[in-house]
């Protein structure tokens, strides 16, 4: 009797002894898979951090997810977020993706998508913009999925966004390089081509069409302007001597002696022709323009008389005649159109302009022949001699005209 | 974890052996997907994967077996594995791979099991 008793504590025993086993086994195997859950997130968290492109990230994530639920065929979809149209998809196991894809980017529930058979659907948001969805097929265990399940997919999907937002903020970044780059590629493109410009653009063109890049400021207008042609006493006889190459040399040596006097006064060379300069002078003083277009003028005869000097032996001295007058132009862009194009020159045109032309034509070598409204502008320090009342051809009415001579030095006077 | 990964494959009587050492992962599995392709192209249809002792398998190394061995289902070739650690034969069977290749104590063991299922 006693021994029966005893049996069968040891069975109950025994039995609450199996029961606990059974209890701990299972335990473990929870055990074992959370953990395997958990190194799935770190391995997953580990290997898209490196990744810098939206769609490796679902692909990764993607294999991950199967992997570690055990399922064969699945895919994850990024849809715009106003028109809900795919961006980008990772399927793998699924036989018709496209189709799939589009049913899952109209899916935004966290409910199975029995059309395609997914047993599970996680939405996840990257930004306002993008969003995603994962679905995947039944477990090769035949188990259903177990809300731990969607927690756990939940969490792989919003750590897979945080990777996309990254990579797409790389993306963005790399994107701004590259086209900071080409910016400043251009920069350089135009600064050169600024450069090799320079030399043919007057300089008020210039500063004009970098303050207006559009080129409105360059529109034809009505300006008090000095105008000063400078021309090279007896070219014609000079270039039937000299042969072309010597004589460009030698007008190129001389030009750029002036030029360096016509800049340091504000003057625009706006054309040269073979012998000649014509010089724009401008400055809201109208006594400012006229005084700094005679002081070139005599800047202009001086360097002749010191590179006549510094040439002495090589080359025959030369001479200029200058004319100047002051008035009134039409300054900005002129256009000419031709059978082969157009083109633009930025000139002072009118009879402001003509008659300093023929003024010029009036004066003799190593002079200067200004106008009576130049003269009347300028200030003291100028040696003048009245030539009386001129006939210029194309004017209708005379112009009383004046010879400036060089004096010893070039007068002081403030421009 | 970074160690590399080693695919090769001989023939063991009938059975194709694509032995995998290091890390299997999604972005290296492709290693062992163009092997069982090389083995199904050339006819094979009993398979047996053995890992190696260092082998580290993660979720998406285990996707990459799952597409080898749905694949393996759909031509009705014999898939085998051995090789596995305790820990791995756990993963294996939690994730029910178990149901398309069952795990062999050695090559022997999958060699014999082959054999009862010619």
């Amino acid at each position: 009797m006693k021994r029966a008793a005893s049996d069968d504590a040891l069975q109950r025993l025994k039995a609450r002894y199996e029961t606990r086993l059974q209890e701990a086994a299972r335990a473990q195997a929870e055990l074992e898979k959370r953990i395997f859950h958990l190194k799935t997130l770190y391995d997953l968290s580990r290997e898209i951090a490196i990744l810098n492109d939206s769609e490796t990230i679902i692909q990764n994530l993607l294999m991950m997810v199967l992997g570690t639920f055990g399922a064969e065929r699945g895919l994850i979809v990024l849809r715009d977020a106003p028109g809900n149209q795919p961006t980008a998809l990772a399927h793998r196991g699924i036989d018709n993706a496209a189709d799939a894809a589009l049913a899952l980017a109209q899916h935004h529930v966290a409910q199975p998508l029995a059309a395609v058979d997914l047993r599970i659907c996680i939405p996840f948001d990257v930004d306002a913009n993008l969003k995603g969805s994962i679905g995947l097929g039944g477990k090769l265990t035949g188990e259903d999925y177990t809300p731990d399940d969607s927690e756990l997919l939940a969490t792989l999907a919003n750590q897979a966004a945080v990777a996309i937002r990254n990579a797409r903020a790389h993306q963005e970044l790399v994107r701004y390089a590259k086209e900071l780059a080409e910016s400043l590629r251009r920069i350089q493109l135009l600064e050169s081509m600024k450069a090799s410009l320079g030399k043919f653009v007057p300089k008020t063109v210039k500063d004009l069409i970098e303050k207006s890049p559009d080129g409105a400021v360059l529109e034809r207008r009505e300006a008090d302007v000095s105008v000063l042609f400078a021309d090279i006493s007896g070219y014609t006889q000079l270039s039937a001597k000299m042969e072309l190459e010597r004589l460009s040399q030698l007008v190129e040596l001389y030009f750029g002696a002036f030029l360096d006097e016509i800049l340091r006064l504000g003057g625009d060379v706006n054309e040269t022709a073979g012998d000649g300069l014509m010089v724009i002078f401008q400055d809201p003083d109208p006594r400012k323009h006229a005084t700094a277009a005679v002081q070139a003028g005599l800047a202009i005869l001086r360097r002749t008389r010191e590179t006549n000097a510094t040439l002495e032996g090589y080359y025959e001295p030369i001479s200029m005649h200058i004319g100047i007058n002051s008035g009134v132009a039409g300054v900005g862009a002129t256009k000419i159109e031709g059978a082969a194009g157009t083109r633009w020159t930025y000139t002072a045109s009118g009879i402001t302009t003509n008659i300093a032309s023929r003024l010029a034509a009036l004066a003799e070598g190593g002079s200067i022949v200004l106008s009576e409204e130049t003269r009347r502008r300028l200030g003291d320090g100028f040696t003048l001699e009245e030539l009386g009342p001129q006939m210029l051809k194309n004017v209708l009415e005379p112009v009383r005209v004046y010879r400036c001579a060089p004096p010893l030095e070039v007068p002081k006077v403030a421009v | 974890m970074s160690q590399s990964q080693e695919v090769s494959t001989r023939l063991k009587g009938d059975v194709s052996v694509i032995d995998v050492r290091g890390e299997v992962t999604a972005l290296s599995g492709r290693p062992i997907e163009q092997a069982y392709q090389g083995l199904s192209a050339a006819g094979a249809q009993k398979i047996l994967l053995v890992f190696a002792a260092d082998c580290y398998i993660n979720s998406g190394g285990i996707a990459v077996l799952i597409g080898i061995l749905a694949e393996c289902k759909k031509k009705a070739q014999l898939v085998r594995i051995t090789g596995l650690t305790p820990h791995f034969q756990k993963v294996f069977a939690m994730v029910g791979l178990t149901r398309y290749a069952p795990i062999d104590a050695s090559e022997d063991d999958a060699a014999a099991r082959f054999r009862e299922r010619p």
